[in-house]
């Protein structure tokens, strides 16, 4: 995923949120401006239509007469060089005088009318004021039109607005400075805490101590956290890795000792002797390596392996008649007893490996003439898969130790107990992650008789399939 | 058990290849049969072993009993 900036990202939203607030104020300010101009250009056309009106009077004939003001039109006269326009009707619908063509608006009585409108090619703003003036015997109205073209007014409309837009550019630039000041000087917690922990050696997983305001408290504490969960399994992967090489290592050990007693033998007796005991530690070796493979797939496994059904009774039976073999080789009364059946949520492939490693722990570990016993057997809403050994059996705190599961790195490797040969603890770390795979759960007790060894995997039962 | 020699075989396995689907043979009469085998076999040097919950198991010559 590509890193944003955070510091892009603020001025981005605030930026955007400033200018749409501010687009939306120059809309109202250029409605307003508009609004504002358009008064004052309304008051001016009234002022001039008032002014043509007083100047109105009868003449001789009894008709009407305009005696024209320069001022009143003067009054509208504008930088902006605006034109300006005229007419005067009386009596009312009569032109009397001014542009004939230019379109007189309608009043409310004596109250003025406006409207805007386009005389010749230019837009205008037209007023149009009807008045009465007196013959004596009667009273004859007319009406007075003043237009003007609204250059003016747009001119002022426009600069009002260039004022605004640009102290709403100013006002977005000052955002963005303080924006880009403010990231800056909140990130540097950030910073300090980023270099706090890049200037550590790289075995230094202490907990980290930096003054970090109370919303990066979490952040130090996940990390902290972390910190804590990857020494413990930085130090379960030593002690894993420590006691695997050491279970190598002593075969391999007895296979170059043997071979070198083979080269100084006298005899052909000592010779095959010492050849059958390299040929013993070398299979042991070839265990050992077995096992850490099994032990790097379960872990490629982990999170991600497929439970199906299986009958745990069947397969316990078809992996214990496979070791006898072996067992009668070593001496050993290797049986079944148990459920017919018994249905639960795993791999086979898997359960058969733990049951194997099981089986051979078992096989390697409690002696000559010893009794081994794998049982399936059912409890309530469990079930459980026993491999029972009479042998010479594990310490309590070596049984708790080795039944610990390894789960990825976030638990601890089990410690391999020593002085039980070597593969030992391989087996049973294999047991205790593949049940912990599966969802189960992993014992190493005493037999009831007190002698000897007893794993023990719980399961919760499956429900069979109906065919 | 001839053609499994060295491996185990299970108690269903030797019911399945001695009965039809007609006939019952109960475990007694698996035990006697072996009996007599085993009998049979030791002036041949081949031991018939039991499998405790499993089946049994035809050791080759020079296996250790």
């Amino acid at each position: 995923m590509t890193p944003y900036s955070l510091r892009a990202r603020l001025l981005l939203w605030l930026l955007a949120a400033t200018a749409v607030l501010g687009l939306i104020a120059l809309i109202d300010t250029w409605r307003e401006a508009l609004r504002t101009a358009q008064s004052v250009s309304d008051r001016v056309l009234v002022g001039s239509a008032l002014a043509i009106a007083e100047r109105v009077t009868i003449d001789q004939y009894g008709g009407l007469e305009v005696d024209l003001p320069f001022s009143s039109l003067e009054m509208l006269a504008s930088t902006a060089q605006d034109k300006v326009f005229y007419r005067v009707d009386g009596p009312v619908g009569s032109f009397l005088t001014g542009y004939a063509d230019l379109p007189v608006v309608a009043t409310n009585g004596s109250e003025p009318g406006f409207a805007d409108g386009v005389f010749g090619a230019a837009p205008i703003r037209s007023a149009t004021l009807v008045r009465e003036v007196s013959t004596g015997e009667a009273s004859i109205a007319f009406s007075v039109t003043v237009a003007e073209s609204t250059r003016a007014r747009a001119a002022l409309a426009r600069a009002i607005l260039i004022r605004s837009a640009l102290r709403l550019g100013l006002l977005i630039l000052g955002v963005a400075v303080v924006v880009w000041v403010a990231v800056t000087l909140g990130l540097r917690p950030l910073v300090r805490l980023g270099d706090r922990i890049a200037e550590r050696s790289q075995g230094d997983l202490r907990p980290v101590t930096a003054d970090t305001p109370e919303e990066v408290e979490p952040l130090v504490t996940a990390i902290n956290s972390f910190m804590a969960r990857l020494e413990t399994a930085l130090d379960a992967l030593r002690n894993f890795t420590g006691n695997a090489s050491h279970q190598l290592r002593t075969p391999l050990a007895v296979v170059r000792t043997q071979l070198a007693l083979i080269d100084r033998s006298a005899n052909p007796d000592e010779a095959n002797e010492a050849g059958q005991k390299a040929k013993e530690a070398l299979e042991r070796a070839e265990r050992v390596l077995g096992q850490l493979l099994v032990l790097a797939r379960v872990d490629a496994s982990s999170g991600a392996a497929v439970l199906d059904r299986v009958d745990l009774a069947a397969l316990a039976r078809e992996v214990t008649a496979e070791w006898v073999p072996a067992a009668l080789q070593a001496d050993i009364d290797l049986g079944f007893e148990g459920l017919e059946t018994a249905t639960v949520q795993a791999d086979a492939v898997l359960l058969a490996e733990l049951m194997k490693n099981l089986i051979s722990n078992a096989i390697a570990y409690a002696g000559r003439g010893a009794v081994v016993t794998v049982r399936v057997q059912d409890q309530g809403d469990m079930l459980w898969l026993d491999v029972e050994d009479n042998g010479p059996g594990l310490k309590p705190e070596a049984r708790a130790t080795a039944a610990r599961a390894r789960h990825g790195t976030a638990r601890p490797l089990p410690s391999l107990p020593k002085g039980h040969g070597s593969g030992m603890g391989l087996g049973l770390a294999i047991a205790a992650e593949i049940t912990a795979l599966f969802g189960a759960e992993f014992h190493l007790d005493a037999p009831a008789s007190g002698r000897g060894l007893l794993a023990r995997i719980r399961f919760a039962k499956e429900v069979p399939a109906e065919d | 058990m001839v053609t499994r020699a060295g491996k185990v075989v299970g108690k269903e396995a030797i019911v399945q290849s001695l009965t039809s689907l007609d006939d019952i043979l109960s475990d007694n009469a698996i035990e006697q049969y072996v009996s007599r085998l085993r009998r049979r076999l030791l002036p041949l040097g081949l031991s018939l072993r039991t499998v405790r919950g499993i089946g049994y198991l035809l050791e080759k010559p020079g296996e250790p009993a």
